[in-house]
């Protein structure tokens, strides 16, 4: 049994052919070499040999010229091709040639930083048969981040020649303590910045900061280090790598090395219910993908987009398999096991043995792994559902087929409005250059954190400016802090006059640095059993959630914020929560307005207020909702930068006139007809909007709640959930309910499409929509905000993109095989009421420039 | 278009470890109005330098200022030896006042407290920058007036004032003076000494407890100390100062003082009323292997009122002590005395003795079965028993093994 034997049986097989959207296979592609370059050192080359390398790969040997010219540069070459020889070789060479010469390296984790210093320390002092021991025997290399014990510390400053960190590192522990790095600063002449397209978004914007203090401090003890990146496919890797070290970058993306063939195909799920639009869920075909893959003996990774799928499809696979073969079991250990955030480093650590030696067969993670963790060759990957952007799906792929061999990676579309959009264009996918990646070094609240850093690491002069930051924006904030009280001007200079050190404030990856750790409450006893960060958990672990840890189901029984934990204890339960959160979208400040087809279009700076009133209670396998819960939880605010359409009175009205009543074809079940009754009887027969009285003909009942939304029809029918209208008034209800669900559509479809142009994660963006948006004077409106404080500049990209966005979107949602709206396009019939489908249609026809207007006028 | 201001305001922004508001514009009132002393010229500006001369013999609290070096245990005891070869003139009692307590560059030492000897002249100098753009002078003056000196004496100087004024002197380009100095940190030296018998070893409280002095109404706790700098910065206002420039003073002088008093009782440590510190002293000539010292401090000690597990501890150290120094008949005595009270160790020591010096494998088995009794009793804590256990079923076995030849083990009943 094999890949191939599989991949035939897959091709032949109905039930997975058929929904198999695309099928490409990149073929093997052979190695191209250069050899040594005359000027390498001796002994590197001696080392080369001695681990039986015979000459370079053709970008390694490119990556060696540049850097000798003494070039910025930027790698982009493939999942194992050899990249970090393209900085070893030019870092080792000159660690070799010049006694005083230092190296930084900076990774995004810890686990990697140690994984190189461990490949480094063995191409440098491998055993005294081989000639690489006389490289140089000291040639120090130490890994400094927050495990290093600090007896070691002032050694490592001293006596290391190559120092491995990571950014957080550098910005809390380094940086503001630069004094005891001066003679490492002084011969700083190369900085290694590896997973460069980690670097976006918030965490990029704030590295890049740190990039612009770590300058400022070689500066000043007179370094101006050589930087080398490395970086997975992006659209854009030159345009990152000069925003974040503002200097010009030359790219490297020769790719030389040998790849073995790889089939990559996109499956789309069956439709199974046409009215709903329903698919098979992307879970379950994961599942079922990956269980074929274990059986065929292809050691497997499958990737979930969130720490809670993990867990389910851990628990799914393991029960589709034959236990004796793969020793399933809810706890730890066994063939298939859990990866992702939220366990601790040594479960992480074991885990990775396990993948490298054999034992384990299939991991599921999130993208925690996506970052190089060196876990070996995976057989196949097989991605549950678009993980966001098209970089990271190939980062992802990528995990299959490091070897020579035949791979596979599979992408199941879930459906989400943007894999269902790229299933349905998979040359979108294929033929598109990946997408770039954003930062914003100058967000206003980074660049302020970031300032008081750099203030307190070194004075500021009058005019002197910080990266790219002109001297005239930098005095301007330095000005703000004089007022602040924190920092003191002198002559020409500012000082820093605080008894607090700033970088303690600041967290480079998150907006909410605290965590709240996950403790466990068994009798007397407690174990902690991972971290959420603060943000998170007023949705992952609220009084009440049901929380999945390796398999184990736990019930929170309390979350305390100020002590920051949140109680857990193990038990048995048939379900699974959705959080449910109530958010208001107020005006700061417009920064610019366009009236466009049929809207105004503006962007400008928004408070978001969010706070989670309750959860669903979705029993497992049926997804049938077994209840809600309230829960107490303080809100939260945002102030960030949004951009927000609101339809113009004349839309609203040609809207109406559209949404003509008809009276509703539902079958409302064999009560109905008494429940109408005693609805009516008990509001005297007359309309409680109005107050009119029946006269010869009946009311109507409207359902509160849209009927189609319960699943039983006694529930619907209840008298809580009934009341009685007149037909005028009932017709003005329902067109009030239509516009809301023709928003709530279109807010579902924008923000899902929204990503495929802004290039980042979803989960940056808040969608909300208000048919009396304050936004907007009360005109309905639908608000795109970045989830990041002050915001990374998604929202004023998306102004501009307006156009575009609504000529997708229409043919996102026109293109769509339901019948009134479903989970791919304008989101799953909810509480707003029917699907919404046809009302976002035809708000999508009245925006969108790019239909006749006689088409609008369908 | 909101100011900037505003615009950070509204994102939340709240800086500053406590939103102080402005000061109200005062009166400026220079330092030179508050505490007498004069303008230091230097290359790179003008540092307020204010001076007091003591007589050695001068009172601070029970000590006086006087050292007669060479302080040879101490500096043996810090690995130093240059300590021991440094002349008194040499020595330099340093303390800064600083904005903060943080660490890291943008912590400032804006006060420089340092003394040395002159003759016969105790002479403080104390550095003080009217404004952080006075630094440069202030280090320059500081380099100047330790030109004379080798050593250095702090308090907690290790692990804050020296590293925080290197970094000073690195972020403006100056060469640090302090890096060559020999260095005496008494923060470590108190904790040897009277960890025991203080519940605090600050120097504040080391002064009130050791040297019998009590500080005047002027005196500012330290934490208070950068938030009157910063106020003086913002007002133009010194008057806080002064309080500043008494603290400084004191714990300057409290240094020389300290130094005195410490050399003074290891000189002669015998003489010491406490008997805890005496323990303590004992500790550190054991430490340094001066161990016939070590034994008549720790014989000392417990002839005084010791708690209960120091005096158990002091008997165990000091029969070691006895032992090391050959003494085997006092070392037997003791460890009689504390096996009577249980103690494993002196079981073990006393089976040692019979088996290795006197060849009674029976008086040595006894002793081994004693001990395994009382580690085997139900109250005995289970990681001490594990800790013990297989060393004395070890020993037993072998002690039977060598009775079997020549004797029975009285109390084995296993042998009987």
């Amino acid at each position: 049994m094999s890949l191939s034997a599989l991949l035939t049986t897959w091709r032949t097989d109905p039930s997975i052919a058929s929904n198999i959207a695309a099928w490409r296979t990149f073929p093997a592609r052979p190695a191209r070499f250069a050899p040594f370059p005359d000027d390498l050192h001796p002994a590197l080359v001696d080392a080369l040999r001695a681990r039986g390398i015979r000459a370079l790969y053709t970008h390694q040997a490119t990556a060696w010229q540049r850097a000798q010219a003494g070039q910025h540069i930027v790698v982009v070459t493939g999942t194992a091709s050899g990249k970090t020889l393209c900085y070893n070789l030019p870092v080792l060479d000159c660690l070799l040639r010049h006694p005083q010469a230092r190296a930084l390296y900076l990774f995004p984790t810890k686990a990697l930083a140690q994984d190189q210093k461990d490949a480094l320390s063995q191409l440098i002092t491998a055993n005294s048969q081989s000639p690489i021991s006389n490289i140089h025997p000291d040639i120090r290399i130490a890994t400094y981040d927050g495990d290093t014990p600090v007896e070691a510390r002032s050694r490592i400053r001293i006596t290391a020649r190559l120092v491995i960190s990571n950014p957080d590192m550098l910005h809390i522990g380094v940086l503001p303590h630069h004094t005891k790095w001066a003679d490492f600063f002084g011969h700083l002449q190369f900085v290694v910045i590896d997973e460069m397209h980690a670097y976006r978004g918030v965490f990029g914007s704030h590295v890049a900061n740190v990039l612009r203090r770590l300058k400022r401090i070689a500066r000043f003890y007179g370094a101006s280090p050589q930087f080398i990146l490395t970086s997975a496919t992006i659209a854009n890797p030159v345009e990152l790598a000069e925003r974040l070290i503002e200097e010009p970058v030359v790219l490297v993306d020769d790719d030389g090395a040998a790849r073995g063939a790889r089939h990559f195909l996109i499956y789309n799920p069956p439709v199974v219910n046409r009215d709903l639009g329903l698919r098979r869920s992307a879970l379950l075909e994961s599942v079922r993908l990956a269980g074929d893959l274990l059986q065929h003996g292809v050691q497997t990774i499958v990737f979930a987009q969130a720490r809670r799928t993990v867990e389910l499809i851990l628990t799914y696979l393991r029960r589709s398999l034959p236990s004796p073969a793969f020793g399933g079991g809810a706890g730890g250990g066994g063939k298939i096991r859990a990866y992702r955030s939220g366990y601790l480093p040594h479960q992480r650590r074991e885990i990775e043995r396990g993948l490298r030696e054999g034992q384990v067969r299939a991991v599921v993670a999130t993208n925690a792994l996506e970052l190089g963790i060196d876990i070996g060759g995976m057989g196949a990957a097989v991605l549950t559902g678009y993980p966001g952007t098209i970089a990271g799906t190939w980062q992802q792929a990528g995990r299959a087929g490091r070897q020579n061999e035949a791979s596979l990676a599979a992408l199941v579309a879930s459906a989400n409005p943007l894999d269902q959009f790229l299933a349905r264009h998979p040359d979108y996918f294929f033929g598109r250059s990946p997408e770039q990646a954003l930062i914003n070094p100058d967000n206003l609240l980074i660049l302020l954190g970031h300032l008081r850093c750099a203030a307190f690491e070194l004075p500021f002069r009058a005019g002197e400016s910080l990266g790219r930051v002109e001297g005239a924006q930098v005095a301007e904030i330095l000005q703000f802090l004089r007022e602040a009280g924190v920092l003191y001007q002198s002559g020409d200079k500012y000082f820093w006059m605080a008894d607090h050190y700033p970088a303690q404030d600041i967290s480079l990856r998150s907006a909410s640095p605290e965590m709240v750790v996950l403790q466990v409450r068994d009798g007397e006893e407690w174990t902690a059993i991972g971290q959420v960060d603060q943000a998170s958990a007023f949705w992952m672990v609220h009084p009440g959630a049901v929380y999945l840890h390796e398999g184990r189901v736990y019930l929170v029984e309390e979350l305390e914020l100020e002590q920051h934990i949140a109680w857990l204890r193990a038990a048995e339960v048939d379900y699974y929560t959705q959080p449910r959160s109530e958010t208001t979208v107020q005006l700061l400040e417009k920064l610019d307005e366009v009236e466009v087809q049929g809207a105004t279009k503006a962007h400008g700076e928004v408070a978001v207020t969010t706070q989670v009133i309750g959860f669903r209670k979705v029993k497992w396998f049926t997804q049938e909702q077994l209840g809600l819960g309230e829960v107490s939880l303080p809100p939260t605010e945002l102030v960030t930068t949004g951009y927000w359409l609101a339809l113009t009175e004349g839309t609203v009205a040609r809207l109406r006139e559209q949404g003509v009543w008809t009276s509703d074809p539902n079958d409302y079940g064999p009560n109905w007809l008494a429940q109408r009754d005693r609805a009516r009887a008990r509001d005297g027969h007359r309309c409680q909007a109005c107050g009119m009285l029946e006269d010869g003909r009946s009311h109507h009942v409207h359902h509160r709640i849209p009927f189609r939304t319960f699943a039983s029809y006694r529930q619907a029918n209840q008298l809580s959930n009934l009341v009685t209208l007149c037909p005028r008034c009932h017709q003005r209800v329902e067109l009030a309910v239509r516009m809301r669900s023709g928003l709530a559509g279109l807010s579902f479809a924008l923000g899902h499409l929204a990503p495929l142009f802004l290039m980042c994660d979803p989960g940056d963006l808040g969608v909300h929509s208000d048919p009396r948006s304050p936004l907007a004077d009360g005109q309905p409106a639908v608000v795109i905000y970045d989830q990041v404080p002050a915001g990374i500049g998604f929202s004023e990209r998306l102004f501009e993109l307006h156009d575009e966005l609504m000529a997708r979107a229409y043919e996102l949602v026109a293109a769509c095989e339901c019948a009134d709206g479903c989970p791919s396009c304008v989101g799953p019939a909810g509480e707003g009421g029917a699907g919404g489908k046809r009302e976002t249609l035809a708000i999508l026809e009245a925006l969108s420039c790019f239909l006749s207007p006689t088409n609008s006028n369908r | 278009m909101l100011s900037l201001s505003d615009k950070l305001k509204s994102l939340g922004v709240r800086i500053g470890a406590r939103d102080l508001p402005p000061p109200r514009p005062r009166q400026p009132y220079p330092i030179e109005w508050v505490v007498p002393g004069r303008f230091q010229e230097t290359p790179h500006g003008e540092v307020y330098l204010v001076e007091e001369r003591h007589p050695l013999e001068h009172r601070h609290g029970c000590a006086t200022l006087q050292i007669a070096p060479p302080l040879r245990v101490i500096a043996e005891w810090a690995r130093e030896p240059r300590l021991a070869d440094v002349e008194l003139d040499s020595f330099a009692f340093l303390d800064t006042e600083t904005t903060g307590l943080a660490g890291g560059t943008g912590t400032f030492a804006f006060m420089v407290g340092v003394g040395r000897y002159d003759g016969q002249e105790f002479h403080l100098a104390q550095f003080f920058m009217r404004d952080p753009i006075e630094e440069p002078a202030l280090l320059a003056a500081l380099t100047e007036f330790l030109q004379p000196c080798q050593a250095l004496v702090t308090f907690n100087g290790k692990g804050f004032d020296v590293p925080l004024l290197n970094a000073r002197y690195i972020t403006n380009g100056k060469q640090s003076p302090l890096a060559s100095f020999a260095h005496l940190d008494l923060l470590p030296l108190a904790r040897r000494l009277w960890r025991a018998r203080l519940p605090s070893r600050a120097l504040g409280y080391l002064e009130e407890h050791i040297l019998g002095l009590a500080r005047d109404q002027e005196d500012v706790p330290g934490w208070v100390i950068p938030s009157l700098y910063f106020g003086y910065l913002r007002s133009g206002d010194a008057r806080a100062m002064k309080s500043v420039f008494y603290h400084n003073a004191v714990d300057v002088l409290s240094l020389a003082a300290l130094l005195s008093h410490v050399a003074g009782l290891l000189d002669d440590p015998l003489n010491v009323v406490h008997g805890l510190d005496l323990v303590a002293m004992g500790r550190m000539f054991e430490n340094l292997g001066r161990l016939e010292k070590a034994a008549r401090l720790y014989e000392r000690g417990l002839s005084h009122d010791l708690p209960e597990e120091i005096y158990w501890d002091t008997v165990r150290r000091l029969s070691f002590t006895q032992k090391r120094r050959g003494n085997l008949t006092t070392a037997v005595t003791l460890w009689r005395e504390a096996a009577g009270s249980g103690q494993i160790y002196a079981h073990v020591e006393l089976a040692k003795f019979y088996e290795h010096q006197q060849r009674d494998y029976g008086e040595a088995a006894q002793w081994t079965h004693e001990a395994l009794a009382l580690v085997n009793a139900p109250d005995f804590p289970r990681h001490e028993r594990r800790r013990w256990l297989a060393d004395l079923e070890h020993r037993l076995a072998r002690l039977h093994r060598k009775l079997g030849s020549s004797g029975r083990c009285d109390s084995c009943p296993s042998l009987k």
